[in-house]
């Protein structure tokens, strides 16, 4: 199964093409800024390298953050407008997930990864047998703390937080494509993968969140 | 030279520039509606409208008297694909019947734009045809010769709640602009006086209809730069005068609330007549005498009272006044369809590196001579 798999929630603006257990191509561009204007070219250079059009692609995988809520559209949208035309179905795969496949990378433990999200919270997850548990969640270090146990593995770029290991920000799009591979896509639809809601208030100063 | 232009500039792509007809599909997402549209243009003919989708977020913004940016680009992530696909089925063609993707690429609110023109990117790289960035204006420019003959040059007046300019379009791709707004655009401020007095967004229909019982005459507002000898406009002394008026009367009743609302909607108005008047002096210089036409685009278009004022400055200074249809009016898809067709059919295209531009003048050049609208550190809005 030929994959593109694609992640732009990040400083990174990345992709990668696999087939089977075959990495045709992969990018890694830390740019931090910039992702709409990237994006576009790198995956046209991608698929020129490895000689295959769009319509070769079998399934496209994107990280649907959390991010930046502009950066993870930005490869969401260019995957929907990529797929339409020839009916590619698209998988949305959360930087949480691959995160815990890149620490456990067999699947055999159970692993939690913390992600920074900024305003001092933190979103987190807990995986076991490489697959996700629950939703995520959006708190502060102490309660994360709380579901932690010895025997798990700690990721994440707020794993630093309790005792974690301080580990760079960085979703390997390869990772996510073996990923994109193995889930099934009525589980795991294009939608972005928000922390928190919109800062709106309403009048007389209510907020949505 | 700055980035942007460097981006903008055309580069290796190798359209066909002899091409007799293009089918262009159309896509919309800079403020608060999500479109697509098909079209086919003939070289030098009229354009055939085959599809127009829109899907409106005013109920989604009405609790909060605006379009809130980040709701308003989730909607359009939402919407995106169904409103494309949609497009395509109503208008009975493939997807590789296609000769281009075009798609609003500015100004705007970066969300939005971005969401409209990945996916046009996605469409394009897809399809192997080529993508044509489109400036939003362009579009509201060109929107009048979607349902009529209306040939260059003309005067624009662009009104919406993003936008309020006066521009000379002289020919394709040859946009003057003679005035613009230099703090709100006048639908904004229909906006925010609606939400002030509780009216509800958005706010130009709902300002209209209190007005209908109101006494004009009943609140001195200021007509600024009235008499001034340019074209711009300014509305936000005029919102905070309503406002300031607003705040000063104990529980304002109905009435109270029609007779402010009549007599801000007439000083809008007059703001709009007198500087388009004095526009159409300028327009004159370039032009020349005899008749020519005024086209009036975006949804403030939409207010009767201003329409008829309108005519009558149209009248008074031999213009014909030619108002698009509504769906027209209003940000729409085929209007960005046609303006990309334009281009495809002149070999304009872009790669896939075209920025999304939140701030992108039409008159570029006139725009950084003479900044008006939100100009500051990142140059001029629009």
């Amino acid at each position: 199964m030929r994959v593109l798999a694609l992640d732009t929630t990040g400083r990174d603006c990345s992709a990668a093409l696999t087939d089977g257990g075959d990495v045709l191509g992969a990018r890694r561009e830390t740019i931090g800024r910039g992702h709409a204007e990237r994006l576009g070219p790198q995956v046209k250079d991608l698929l020129a390298e490895a000689g295959m059009s769009v319509s070769d692609i079998d399934r496209i995988a994107v990280c649907t953050g959390p991010g930046s809520f502009t950066g993870l559209r930005v490869a969401l949208a260019f995957a929907k407008g990529l797929a339409l035309p020839h009916s590619i179905p698209v998988l949305g795969i959360s930087g949480l997930w691959v995160r815990a496949a890149m620490a456990d990378p067999e699947g055999k433990s159970t692993v939690l990864t913390a992600q920074g999200v900024r305003r001092g919270e933190i979103f987190w997850q807990i995986f076991k047998q490489g697959r996700p548990i629950g939703k995520p969640i959006l708190s502060g270090a102490a309660q994360a703390k709380t579901a932690l146990d010895q025997n798990m593995i700690l990721t994440g770029s707020a794993a630093k937080l309790f005792g974690g290991p301080d580990e760079e920000d960085y979703v390997d799009p390869v990772i996510l494509a073996r990923l994109g591979a193995l889930a099934r896509p009525e589980d795991y639809p294009a939608t972005p993968l928000y922390h928190r809601p919109p800062d709106a208030k309403l009048p007389g100063g209510i907020s949505l969140s | 030279m700055d980035i942007a232009f460097e981006h903008s500039a055309r580069q290796d792509a190798n359209p066909d520039i002899t091409a007799h007809t293009v089918l262009v599909l159309g896509i919309e997402s800079s403020c608060d509606e999500t479109a697509a549209s098909v079209i086919r243009l003939p070289r030098g003919g009229a354009p055939e409208i085959l599809s127009s989708r829109i899907s409106s977020q005013d109920e989604l913004h009405r609790p909060y008297g605006g379009v809130v940016p980040e709701m308003a680009a989730r909607a359009h992530m939402d919407k995106i694909q169904s409103i494309i696909a949609g497009a395509v089925e109503d208008a009975g063609i493939n997807y590789t019947d296609l000769d281009g993707i075009a798609a609003t690429s500015g100004p705007g609110l970066i969300g939005g734009v971005i969401t409209g023109l990945m996916a046009a990117k996605g469409l394009a790289l897809s399809l192997d045809k080529p993508l044509i960035a489109v400036n939003h204006l362009e579009g509201h420019a060109l929107s009048a010769r979607l349902s009529a003959p209306c040939p260059f040059p003309y005067l624009l007046l662009l009104v919406s709640g993003g936008h309020t300019q006066l521009l000379s379009v002289n020919d394709l791709g040859d946009y003057s602009r003679l005035g613009s707004t230099v703090d709100d655009a006048a639908g904004e401020a229909f906006d925010k006086t609606a939400k002030i007095m509780g009216l509800g967004f958005p706010g130009g229909p709902n300002v209209e209809r209190a007005a209908k019982a109101g006494n004009a005459k009943r609140f001195k507002l200021p007509r600024p730069f009235a008499g001034t000898d340019h074209a711009d406009f300014s509305f936000a002394g005029l919102k905070t005068a309503a406002a300031r008026t607003f705040a000063s009367m104990d529980n304002p009743d109905d009435q109270d609330k029609a007779d402010l609302a009549a007599s801000f909607q007439t000083a809008v108005c007059g703001a709009l007549t007198d500087r388009t008047q004095r526009a159409m002096m300028m327009f004159r210089k370039r032009h020349g005498d005899g008749p020519q036409r005024l086209v009036v685009a975006g949804g403030v278009a939409a207010n009767v009272q201003i329409r008829a004022a309108l005519d009558t400055v149209c009248t008074e200074n031999d213009f014909v006044l030619m108002c698009p249809p509504l769906k027209f009016c209003t940000d729409n898809a085929a209007m960005i369809a046609l303006a990309g067709a334009e281009k495809l059919l002149a070999g304009e295209i872009d790669n896939l590196d075209a920025p999304a531009r939140p701030r992108w003048p039409l008159d570029e050049t006139a725009a950084r001579r003479n900044p008006a609208s939100g100009s500051g550190r990142k140059g001029p809005k629009s």
